[in-house]
C-alpha cells in the first residue's frame, strides 16, 4: 500500500496555458508521489488532457513550473519527459495504423541486435516475445502480436497502447480515458496492472468520466473545473455526488431515464444475420420505440453485427425485413437509405473531418437540410448548428471552431448530434457515451429517450452494461459471434448478463 | 506565446493590431495575395512598363490557362488525389478540335466534341482510380504518357496549322467589351466552381473525402461517385484551357501543355489547397496562377536569361509556400 515519500516525483506549479487567448487551464497546481494513483476528474472541456499534454511534452505552459524528481522541466519535448520516465497513454490513441502490433509496443524503442543505433538491425525475435508477454501475461489479452494494427477493434488498439506505455519500466504512467472501450474484464485487469505498478513505486494520474472507476482505483483526487482545480482530496473523503457537484458546479442525479414507451409495430427484423467468422446466425425484431441493447466481451461479435446492420459489414447470409418488406443492408447507402443511421464509436478514424469546423462536422451528412436558394445556407447552417450546440452543451468557441480543438467528449458530442441530424428512423449507436461526462451523459441518454418517445427505434451497442441494463427493452448477450441470449431488461440483471456473456465455450453447444 | 508581442528593436505593438494583423495573415489564400501584391508593386517600380494596360492584359491572358486547370486541380488535391495527366488532356483536346475543324465538322459541334473528349478522359482517369483502386500519381501518370504517345502518333510531331476562322479565333483572342475572352471564361469558369466547392452538398463531399475518406463513407457519401466526378470536372477543364490555347495560336502543336501539370499544381499549392486534401482555396489557385506568369513575366521584362528564370520561380515556390503555411500555424496557436 501506498507509502508516505518525501519528496513528491511530479510537481507541477502554477500552472496556466490558454488557447488564442482563451484560457484553458489557471494556476493549476498538482502534485504527484511515487506509489500513488491519482484521479483527475472534470467535465468535458475542463482541461485534463490540456494538463497531462503539459505534463507529457506535447504542449508547453504558459505559465509556472514543471519537476520530475526534482530536475526542471523546460519548453515543450515529449523526448525529454519520456527521458525523464513519463509514459502516457493519451485519449486519442496514437498508434500507426499500418505498423504491427509489437512495432508499435516498442515504436521509438525499438530493440536491436548489438548497439543501439538508429542503423542497427531489429531485433525483432525478442520485440515480438517481449510484446507478446507484456500483452498476453499481463493485459490479459490474446492478440496476434504480428497483426497490423488498423485490423484490430478499438478495444484492443486501447490496450496495445497500455502495453506500450508499460512495457518499460515508467516513473509516472499517465492514462487519460483509458477505459472508455474497455469491458468489465479488460478494465479488472487493467487495474490490476496498475495497483502492481503502484505497488512498485510508479506515480500514476487516471483520468475517467466513471466516479466508481476512480472511487476503486485512486488514492488521491483532483477535480477541475473550468481549468482550475477545485478539489484536491483522498478519495476516500470523497462521495460521489461530492465529485460530480465539484465537476459541475450543481447537483446532478445520475439515473437512467427510462420511460416506458409504448412499443409499435416491428421496423427491423432480422432472420439468421450471418459473416463468417464474426457474426453467426443473429436473430431479432426491433419495434418501433424500442432501445435494442448488444452486450459482449471484446470479440464478441457485437460491434461487427452493429456494423452489419450500418452496411459497412454486410452479412453474407440471412434476411432482413424493414417495416415489412425484405431488404438488403449491402452498403452503408443502402443502410441509410433505409433511414438506418450509424454512429460509429472510433470517432478519429471513422468520424471526425478534423481540418474543418463544428459546423461542418455536425451538417455533413444531413446537407440537404440546410440548403436555401442559392445552395448551402451559411444562414441555416448557422441555426441549425446553433441549436446543437445548446441542446449538447458543447463546449466550443463558436460553430467555426475546428474541430480538432475540441475536448474529446465535445467533439463526440458533435458526432451524435450528426447522427441524430441525418432523419433516422433506426439509429444505431456504438458507444454513443464514450468520453462524455457525466452530466452530459444524462442528457444524451434523455435524448434518446425522447427519441424513441418520438417513434424512433434504436440498437445501442455499449461495453457499459449498466447503460445498456438501464436504458433497453431487450438486450442480446453474444459471445463467440452467436447470440447466447435473448432478454427482457426488466428480467434480467448485471450478474446473469456477465455470467452468459463470459461462460467459457461448450457450456451451452 | 507571449501575450505582449514585440519587435525586435523592443517596441510593443498594440496587441489587438497585432492579433487582427495574425488573423488577416492567417486566413487561406492570403499568403500568396500577399505575395501577389508586393511582386506587383516591386515590379512597378523596377519597369515603367509593367504597370501599363498593354502588359497587365498579357500577363492576366497567360494565366487563363493555368488557372482554368488550376481551378480543377484544387478539387482533385482537395479530394487528396492528384492529376498529372493535365497538360496531355489540355494537348489531345486541342489537337482533337484542330483536326475536326481542318476537316470540315461545324466548328461548335467540334469545340463541344473537344470538350466532350477531356470530360471522358478525366471520367476515365476516375475509373482507374476507384475501380481499380490505383494510386491517382500512378493512374494519371499513366495517362499522361499515353495521351502522349496518342498525340506523337497522330500528328507525327507535325503541328496542325492554319485554324483561322473567325468564330474559332474568337475564343483565343476575341473580347467582350474592354475584357479578352478567356479572361471572361476564366471569370465564369471560377464563378461556377467556386459556387460547386462552397454552396453544393457535393463540393463538402469532395473536401470530406480529401480530410477523412473513411468518415466520408460512413457518412454516406458515395465515394465512387464523387471521385469520378472530380476527374471529369479537371479533364473537362484541361480542354477548355487547350480549345482557348489552340485558338490562341491558331494551331495545335504536339508540345501543348507539356510540362504544364507541373505549374497547375504548383499554382494550387501556392494558392492554399493543402496537398494531403481536406482544405481548397479556389481563389488562391487563380491568384497563384497570376503570381507564376507575372514572376515570369516581370523577370523577362527585367532581362533575366530563362535560365535563371527557372531558379528564381522555384525558390519563390519554396518561400512563399513556407511563408503561409508558417503564417497559418502561427494563427492556429500552436507554433
Ligand atoms: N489545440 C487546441 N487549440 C485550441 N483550443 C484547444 C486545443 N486543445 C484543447 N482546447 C480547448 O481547451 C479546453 C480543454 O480541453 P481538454 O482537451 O483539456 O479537455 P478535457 O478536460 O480533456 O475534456 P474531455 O473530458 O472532453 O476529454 C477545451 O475547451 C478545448 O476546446
Ligand atoms: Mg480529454
Amino acid at each position: 500500500m501506498p507509502s508516505t515519500p518525501s519528496m513528491p516525483v511530479v510537481e507541477m506549479t502554477g500552472i496556466g496555458k490558454s488557447f488564442g487567448g482563451v484560457p484553458v487551464l489557471r494556476n493549476v497546481d498538482l502534485r504527484l508521489d511515487s506509489g500513488t494513483v491519482v484521479g483527475l476528474l472534470g467535465a468535458n472541456g475542463a482541461g485534463k488532457s490540456t494538463l497531462i499534454k503539459i505534463l507529457s511534452g506535447v504542449y508547453s505552459a504558459d505559465s509556472g513550473t514543471i519537476s520530475v524528481d526534482g530536475q526542471h522541466l523546460g519548453s515543450a519535448s515529449v523526448t525529454e519527459a519520456q527521458r525523464l520516465g513519463i509514459r502516457t497513454v493519451h485519449q486519442e490513441l496514437s498508434l500507426v495504423p499500418s505498423l504491427r502490433v509489437y512495432e508499435n509496443v516498442y515504436l521509438h524503442a525499438e530493440l536491436t541486435k548489438g548497439r543501439r543505433t538508429p542503423f542497427a538491425p531489429l531485433d525483432r525475435e525478442t520485440m515480438i516475445r517481449e510484446s507478446r508477454h507484456v500483452l498476453r501475461d499481463v493485459l490479459g489479452i490474446e492478440v496476434d502480436v504480428r497483426a497490423t494494427v488498423e485490423d484490430l477493434p478499438i478495444a484492443t488498439r486501447q490496450l496495445v497502447e497500455i502495453a506500450r506505455a508499460v512495457h518499460e519500466r515508467a516513473k509516472v504512467l499517465v492514462l487519460d480515458e483509458p477505459t472508455t472501450s474497455l469491458e468489465a474484464r479488460e478494465k479488472a485487469q487493467l487495474f490490476q496492472v496498475v495497483r502492481d505498478l503502484r505497488n512498485q513505486g510508479v506515480a500514476v494520474i487516471f483520468i475517467s468520466h466513471h466516479l466508481d472507476e476512480v472511487t476503486d482505483l485512486c488514492d488521491r483526487t483532483i477535480v477541475l473545473r473550468d481549468g482550475a482545480v477545485v478539489v484536491d482530496a483522498p478519495t476516500a473523503e470523497l462521495s460521489a455526488r461530492d465529485m460530480v457537484t465539484a465537476m459541475t458546479g450543481r447537483l446532478v442525479d445520475h439515473q437512467y431515464p427510462k420511460k416506458q414507451v409504448q412499443l409499435g409495430e416491428p421496423v427491423l427484423a432480422v432472420d439468421g444475420l450471418t459473416r463468417e467468422p464474426v457474426y453467426r446466425d443473429v436473430s431479432f425484431v426491433l419495434r418501433r420505440g424500442e432501445i435494442l441493447g448488444v452486450v459482449g466481451l471484446a470479440g464478441s461479435g457485437k460491434t461487427e453485427l452493429i456494423r452489419g446492420l450500418a452496411g459497412s459489414l454486410p452479412a453474407a447470409s440471412g434476411s432482413v425485413t424493414r417495416n415489412g418488406s425484405a431488404v438488403r443492408l449491402g452498403s452503408i447507402r443502402q443502410a441509410r437509405r433505409l433511414s438506418l443511421i450509424y454512429l460509429p464509436s472510433d470517432r478519429k478514424v471513422a468520424g471526425i473531418f478534423p481540418e474543418h469546423s463544428v459546423a461542418w462536422n455536425t451538417t455533413i451528412s444531413a446537407l440537404q437540410r440546410i440548403m436555401g436558394r442559392f445552395g448551402l445556407s451559411p444562414a441555416r447552417e448557422l441555426s441549425t448548428v446553433n441549436a446543437a450546440i445548446d441542446e449538447y452543451g458543447m463546449k466550443v468557441s463558436g460553430p467555426d471552431q475546428v474541430i480538432s480543438r475540441l475536448s474529446g467528449g465535445n467533439q463526440q458530442k458533435v458526432m451524435l448530434a450528426r447522427s441524430l441530424l441525418g432523419n433516422a428512423d433506426v439509429l444505431l449507436l456504438e458507444d454513443p457515451t464514450r468520453g462524455i461526462d457525466v452530466a452530459a451523459k444524462n442528457d444524451v441518454y434523455e435524448l434518446i429517450t425522447s427519441l424513441v418517445e418520438a417513434g424512433k427505434s434504436v440498437v445501442l451497442v455499449s461495453s457499459e452494461e449498466t447503460e445498456v441494463l438501464g436504458m433497453c427493452d431487450q438486450i442480446l448477450v453474444m459471445r463467440e459471434g452467436r447470440v447466447r441470449a435473448n432478454l427482457a431488461a426488466g428480467d434480467t440483471s448485471l450478474p446473469q448478463i456477465r455470467l452468459i456473456a463470459m461462460s467459457s465455450e461448450g457450456d451451452d453447444e | 506565446m507571449t501575450s505582449t508581442p514585440t519587435v525586435p528593436s523592443g517596441r510593443v505593438i498594440a496587441p489587438r493590431a497585432m492579433a487582427g494583423l495574425r488573423r488577416v495573415v492567417g486566413l487561406p489564400g492570403a499568403g500568396v495575395t500577399i505575395a501577389f501584391l508586393v511582386l506587383c508593386v516591386a515590379l512597378a517600380f523596377a519597369s515603367d512598363y509593367f504597370l501599363t494596360v498593354g502588359n497587365l492584359t498579357v500577363v492576366l491572358r497567360q494565366s487563363v490557362w493555368v488557372a482554368i486547370m488550376g481551378i480543377g486541380m484544387t478539387f482533385v488535391i482537395g479530394m487528396g488525389e492528384i492529376d498529372l495527366s493535365v497538360g496531355a488532356i489540355l494537348g489531345i483536346s486541342g489537337l482533337a478540335a484542330a483536326i475536326w475543324i481542318q476537316s470540315g465538322v461545324n466548328i461548335y459541334l467540334a469545340v463541344v466534341a473537344a470538350l466532350l473528349l477531356g470530360a471522358v478522359i478525366g471520367a476515365c482517369n476516375g475509373l482507374l482510380v476507384t475501380i481499380l483502386h490505383l494510386p491517382s500519381f500512378v493512374a494519371t501518370l499513366g495517362a499522361m504518357s499515353v495521351l502522349r504517345g496518342i498525340i506523337m502518333v497522330i500528328t507525327g510531331g507535325v503541328p496542325v496549322y492554319g485554324l483561322r476562322y473567325p468564330e474559332f479565333q474568337f475564343i483565343g483572342q476575341g473580347f467582350i467589351g474592354p475584357f479578352p475572352f478567356p479572361v471572361v471564361i476564366l471569370a465564369a469558369v471560377f464563378a461556377v466552381f467556386a459556387y460547386v466547392l462552397y454552396r453544393t452538398p457535393f463540393g463538402r463531399h469532395v473536401l470530406s473525402i480529401g480530410s477523412n475518406a473513411h468518415a466520408a463513407r460512413l457518412a454516406g457519401i458515395s465515394l465512387t461517385a464523387v471521385r469520378v466526378t472530380v476527374f471529369m470536372i479537371s479533364g473537362l477543364l484541361c480542354a477548355i484551357a487547350g480549345v482557348i490555347l489552340a485558338s490562341r495560336s491558331e494551331a495545335a502543336t504536339a508540345d501543348a501543355g507539356q510540362g504544364m501539370e507541373l505549374d497547375v499544381i504548383a499554382a494550387t499549392i501556392i494558392g492554399g489547397t493543402v496537398m494531403t486534401g481536406g482544405k481548397a482555396v479556389l481563389y488562391g489557385t487563380v491568384v497563384g496562377a497570376m503570381l507564376m506568369t507575372t514572376i515570369r513575366n516581370g523577370l523577362n521584362l527585367l532581362g533575366v536569361s530563362p535560365l535563371w528564370q527557372q531558379v528564381v520561380i522555384g525558390a519563390f515556390i519554396i518561400i512563399s509556400v513556407a511563408g503561409s503555411m508558417l503564417a497559418s500555424r502561427r494563427a492556429d496557436g500552436d507554433a
